[in-house]
């Protein structure tokens, strides 16, 4: 394997790491919990092109994995971050919000042919509900054809 | 989806002004290309945060339709987007602007399903200049309306709304099911996307709680506005008087959370219609006796008074006694329930094909028992040849009322059901009169109790599905969602 091979392939690795630890700081609500996860991307590591073992990344490194890191949904969309805390000089207190707290309204179409909608709140769940019958989950509360 | 209710008359008005300051707005947005804004008792600006080419910015070319004069998808998208703002924007009042950040971008989907879009407050802010509640969490633009000043950090939007731009546009993406762009309701097999954007805007307005549905925790242990009027109708303690435990419960108990607000309350007289009910009477109704809680079904007539009554007859086709209609009645089964109401079992087939066998054979009515274990649930389906009304209810009740009819000739039970409406009780209420909110029985993630009720009729544009009988209407006397916000501070 080529050493250009390998370099590429620890650079992959490496955005593996990211996304995961984006995908990962994508479900916390917390700020606490946001700030450990930013933390831990000092475990990205790459394989050194010379020696071919793992080490960390240089910044320069580093700067190029993130350019080449696919951007987030949420940055792509204009989303904010996770839960940011927020202050205001006349002592007001705030929090930028994050997915969590946003609200999806998922359509799903039934082997009739027929939609039902479902309003959730976050990501995960309009992940969840994207692959679950419209009412399958409320059916104590829904209309069901039989 | 729910039954649908007859279009009521006289909604359009505030439906035709704000569409007329859309077309305003979008002869402005040509103009300048970013940013829109709907003039109004509140200013509403749509910032457009589409990249050229894309989204609000699709230079696909698009027939005007529906009302929308939009010459390209992204026009037309935009369009309807101010369409929605138009309409809050008449309805809400603040002295500073509501900006919206608003994006169509590629979301989730499959061949079946997709994500339409998502919306939210994009900050909460506490302690406020003005704020009437210290330590309490406010969304971005109802904290802003208060305080008579724009209390967003600077550059930021108060609400966020992303729109899948993909929807019914591709193979994988719901195919043949996008978003009508239209203004006029007239929506067919496409998807509403103003009503879709009312219901969404009104989350980001403040129709949302801060705290966690799932596990009870405010944000910071700080109670979100929202929290001072859901009220556990159980306990008679609100949220803000809770535990965490006791919130968490509370959003998984069947009509266990009402809405506590009193412009809701006051309004609720004038929006829901009185619940159906199923009356058991009779000499032979013995402990059956009594009025029963249904569920309504979206074909044949409504419930009304006067009600539709007769000796309730079982229909038996099956070896344990049960009867499931989904084939023509026999002979025997046609002579009993013939100018009777018939009770028929849940399962095996859907209820319109019950209801039309049962019709068929000579019914006035139908009453469906359950066969399985839960609270009670509507009945979907659509057939205008059906014109006899049908009712579900429980397991457990239809177990009590078979019970009364086990001496029965082949004609007569003894056993009298009346199919109407409970004067004394509104659709989706509580005891008190309170609208209750939506609380499923068993957890589902993401669900959420910054809904109301399904239960409520005439359906509401805030229960968590998106009905096909819904108006652009947000106010009273067609809808609860304006009331609502004005309990928390609009």
């Amino acid at each position: 394997m080529s050493r250009q091979k390998m370099m590429t392939l620890s650079m992959l690795a490496a955005l593996c790491v990211l996304a995961s630890l984006a995908m990962h700081a994508k479900a916390a609500g917390q700020q606490d919990r946001q700030d450990q996860r930013d933390r831990q991307e000092g475990m990205v590591v790459v394989r050194d092109p010379q020696t071919g073992k793992m080490r960390a990344p240089t910044p320069e490194e580093l700067r190029a994995l993130r350019a080449k890191a696919p951007p987030s949904a949420a940055a792509l969309s204009g989303t904010p971050p996770q839960n940011k805390a927020l202050t205001r000089r006349d002592g007001a207190r705030g929090v930028r919000l994050g997915e969590k707290n946003l609200v999806y309204e998922v359509v799903t179409r039934s082997p009739d042919g027929k939609l039902g909608s479902q309003c959730v709140q976050g990501d995960a769940a309009a992940e969840d509900a994207l692959h679950r019958p419209a009412n399958a989950e409320h059916k104590e509360h829904s209309h069901e054809a039989r | 989806m729910k039954p649908a209710d007859k279009p009521n008359g006289h909604r359009r008005l505030q439906q035709a002004a704000g569409a007329a300051v859309a077309v305003i707005a979008l002869a402005l947005a040509l103009a300048i290309g970013a940013v829109t804004s709907a003039h109004a008792a509140a200013s509403i600006v749509i910032v457009n945060l589409n990249d050229p080419g894309v989204g609000f910015n699709d230079p696909t070319p698009a027939t005007p339709a529906g009302g929308n004069p939009g010459t390209t998808l992204g026009q037309q998208r935009l369009v309807a987007f101010q369409n929605a703002a138009s309409i809050w924007g008449s309805t809400l009042s603040s002295n500073v602007t509501i900006r919206i950040g608003a994006s169509f971008v590629p979301l989730s989907c499959t061949a079946t399903s997709a994500v339409l879009g998502s919306a939210g407050a994009n900050e909460i802010w506490s302690d406020f200049p003005n704020a009437p509640r210290a330590n309490t969490w406010y969304p971005s633009a109802l904290a802003s309306k208060l305080a008579g000043e724009d209390v967003a950090t600077p550059g930021q939007p108060h609400i966020i709304a992303r729109f899948n731009s993909r929807l019914g546009l591709f193979p994988d993406c719901l195919p043949g099911s996008g978003f009508y762009l239209g203004l006029d309701r007239n929506f067919g097999d496409q998807i509403d996307l103003v009503t879709v954007l009312l219901h969404e805007f009104a989350h980001g307005l403040g129709f949302q709680t801060f705290t966690d549905d799932e596990t009870g925790q405010e944000i910071m242990d700080i109670p979100s506005i929202w929290d001072y009027y859901l009220l556990n109708n159980q306990t008679d303690r609100t949220w803000v008087e809770s535990t965490a435990a006791e919130r968490a419960q509370s959003a998984v108990t069947w009509r266990g959370l009402s809405w506590n607000g009193p412009r809701v309350t006051a309004a609720v007289p004038q929006v829901l219609a009185p619940m159906s009910n199923l009356a058991i009477s009779g000499d032979a109704a013995g402990q059956a006796a009594g009025n029963y809680e249904v569920g309504d079904a979206s074909f044949g007539p409504p419930l009304a008074n006067p009600p539709v009554s007769g000796q309730l007859m079982p229909v038996v086709d099956q070896g344990d006694g049960n009867g499931l209609a989904c084939t023509p009645l026999s002979a025997r089964n046609a002579l009993a329930v013939r100018g009777n109401i018939a009770l028929v079992d849940r399962g095996n087939c859907d209820f319109v094909t019950k209801a039309k066998n049962v019709q068929n054979a000579g019914a006035i009515g139908m009453v469906v028992a359950d066969n399985q274990p839960g609270d009670v649930a509507g009945m979907s389906g659509n057939d205008p040849g059906i014109a006899i009304p049908s009712v579900r209810i429980t397991q457990a009740n239809g177990v009590s009322i078979k019970a009364s009819l086990q001496r029965r000739s082949r004609t007569q039970s003894g056993v009298m059901a009346s199919l109407g409406i409970n004067q004394n009780r509104l659709a989706g209420t509580d005891a008190q009169g309170r609208i209750l909110m939506y609380t499923p029985t068993i957890y589902s993630p993401g669900s959420t109790v910054s809904h109301y009720t399904t239960e409520a009729r005439s359906n509401q544009l805030m229960e968590p599905s998106i009905n096909d009988d819904l108006t652009h209407e947000v106010r009273p006397p067609r809808d609860l969602t304006y009331p609502l916000l004005q309990d928390i501070g609009w």
